[in-house]
């Protein structure tokens, strides 16, 4: 008892950080609201020592503490640091309940660290719900705009809905196997290899879960609300959309389905194949015509996500690491990329592609820094956008899984093209003279802080990956 | 007597209802129904399954239990956002909400 819930320190930590920045927000002045700010981030940086020195284990037997989920919580952590820094100017957010804003980030980052160590479908219910409960207040926050309330009407009724068909799912899988741990479901997939009518409910459960997971990762046939709610939420909130429901829900698959990705569960493998090639090809040609850098990045986001599920449907260790790898590299460069969007909206008031043109002429390092945040997207070589591209395909190489190889690396040539266009408006178009102009001094300390961190590990772990892919290659296994 | 599969057709019959629901209904209060509706099928699912074929184990029952919570945790947070986008909108009406497309 004890252990267990040692071993949840950052969880329990953060959980009442958050509560009592709730707390703050009843404060009438001014000044105590204002410490919310430095004190979430000043919990986030300890909540890294806590995911440090945590122990690894079994907790209550449903949430598996291991190498590999630390990995996981490292860069929820981070993404939320960066989060938290990249929305410090913003008026609505960190206006007049800077408080509820904050515990609401930190909440759903929570639910994410549940979500990189379940064992368990009930675990995965309640950390999913504790992710996105939050996201649909948080994609909300500009109550008075009519685009903020339609995004988030959209993400609650596909959220919810999705929830429902998941659990129905679930309860099947309870029904057949008398339990909804993960390992149960293993043994149960081993005893019956005989009775076809349970097999065939089995997998109707499985689809369930996998409709419901899909929603929520915006795999193709489900994806069709990410472009709304990535254009209508305040900017801050779609950077950090992009990146903690796509870890949770990434580190699920691979937590369940990796285990029977090879084995003979008839038609499941096929099936996501399939997916992977639809999310990967509907993403890259809708992104084509996108004019909205919102849009463009969240179909761009679709598009990623086939492609690091390439490295779920490979089933092997090396597709594992590259999973891994792919994710580092997509959080830190979404990330970036959102940032300069965010100044170049507040200052013009717009983020259609016009806004971008002539960026170098009038800010060199913004457009500089927009640069490589771009390139390591499209996955040139020297940045590490590169390195997850490389690694997911070996490892369909490794499988035998050319056609998917084939389709992945079309696909990066298209991405390419629209990413270039927005290169292209920076660096060789006048800039719209009735737009105010950029200012060379941004006047933006954390903000710049946080792009260029992001720049400079892209850079770095580009240059030399060595450390890091030993750090994953640690971090790989995990309990079982 | 009343056997489990008279509770997995209901749940089933539930599960369809619901989906139907959302699919077609314009309001989206009818849709939040219809949502509601998935969830309690997942309920009799739970609860059925536990007397029948588990009837030492209270996990089915612990697990419903949690739905209910949760399922209220999230039509809380639903209905704010329908006053929000009313407010705005004064309709509830889904396909007045077309502002973002493309």
């Amino acid at each position: 008892m004890i252990l267990s819930i040692k071993l949840l320190l950052p969880e329990i930590f953060l959980s009442g950080i958050a509560i009592f920045l709730l707390l703050l927000d009843t404060a009438k002045e001014v000044q105590i609201k204002r410490w919310a700010y430095p004190i979430a981030l000043f919990s986030l940086f300890f909540c890294f020592f806590l995911i440090g020195v945590s122990e690894h284990g079994i907790s209550f037997q449903m949430l598996a503490i291991d190498p590999f989920s630390s990995f996981f919580k490292t860069l929820t952590v981070l993404s939320c640091i960066l989060v938290v820094l990249i929305s410090s100017k913003d008026s609505i957010l960190m206006g007049e309940q800077p408080g509820v804003y904050l515990s609401l980030l930190i909440l759903s980052s929570v639910g994410t660290l549940f979500l990189s160590s379940v064992q368990d479908f009930f675990m995965l219910f309640v950390g999913l719900e504790l992710t996105t409960i939050p996201l649909f207040i948080l994609s909300g926050f500009a109550k008075k705009e009519l685009k903020s309330s339609e995004a988030a009407i959209k993400f609650f009724l596909v959220g919810a809905f999705s929830t429902g068909i998941m659990l129905y799912g679930i309860s099947l899988i309870y029904g057949l196997c008398g339990s909804t741990h993960f390992s149960a479901v293993r043994e149960y997939i081993n005893l019956t290899s005989g009775i076809p009518q349970d097999k065939t409910l089995f997998i109707l459960a499985l689809i369930f879960i996998l409709v419901g997971l899909g929603f929520k990762l915006s795999l193709v046939p489900f994806h069709q609300w990410t472009p709304d709610t990535y254009e209508g939420s305040p900017t801050p909130i779609t950077a950090f959309f992009s990146v903690s429901r796509e870890a949770g829900v990434i580190v699920v698959m691979l937590r369940f389905f990796n285990d029977f990705a090879n084995q003979s569960l008839i038609g499941l493998n096929e099936f996501f194949t399939l997916l992977t090639i639809l999310t990967m090809t509907v993403g890259n040609i809708a992104a084509l015509k996108q004019e909205n850098l919102k849009r463009l990045l969240a179909y761009s986001s679709i598009a990623h996500a086939g492609t690091i599920f390439i490295g779920l449907v490979a089933g092997n260790t090396l597709g594992r690491e590259g999973v891994m790898l792919y994710s580092l590299a997509y959080f830190l460069m979404s990330l970036g990329a959102f940032a300069v969007v965010i100044v170049i909206s507040q200052i013009r008031k717009s983020e259609e592609l016009l806004a971008f043109q002539g960026l170098a002429r009038q800010n060199f390092p913004l457009a500089f820094l927009m640069l490589i945040f771009l390139m390591s997207l499209s996955g040139i070589p020297p940045f590490l956008g590169f390195w997850g591209k490389f690694y997911v395909f070996a490892a369909a190489i490794q499988s035998k899984m050319f056609v998917l190889v084939a389709v992945g690396l079309l696909n990066s040539v298209i991405a390419v093209y629209y990413y270039f266009k927005i290169v292209h408006a920076m660096f060789f178009k006048e800039p719209i003279e009735n737009l105010t102009p950029i200012p060379k001094n941004l006047n933006q300390t954390s903000l710049t802080i946080a792009t260029g961190f992001a720049a400079f590990l892209i850079l770095c772990f580009g240059i030399f990956p060595e450390q890091l892919i030993c750090w994953i290659k640690g971090s790989a296994p995990f309990l079982p | 007597m009343v056997s489990l599969h008279h509770y997995l057709v209901l749940s089933a019959i539930l599960l369809i209802i619901g989906i139907y629901g959302v699919l077609t209904r314009r309001n989206i209060i009818g849709i939040l129904m219809s949502i509601e509706i998935i969830f309690n099928a997942t309920n009799i699912n739970l609860v059925a399954f536990n007397h029948y074929c588990y009837p030492r184990a209270i996990w089915g029952q612990g697990f419903a239990i949690f739905v209910i919570t949760l399922a209220a945790a999230e039509a809380v947070v639903g209905l704010s956002l329908v006053l929000a986008i009313y407010r705005n909108l004064k309709t509830l009406y889904v396909e007045r909400i077309n502002i973002l497309k493309g």
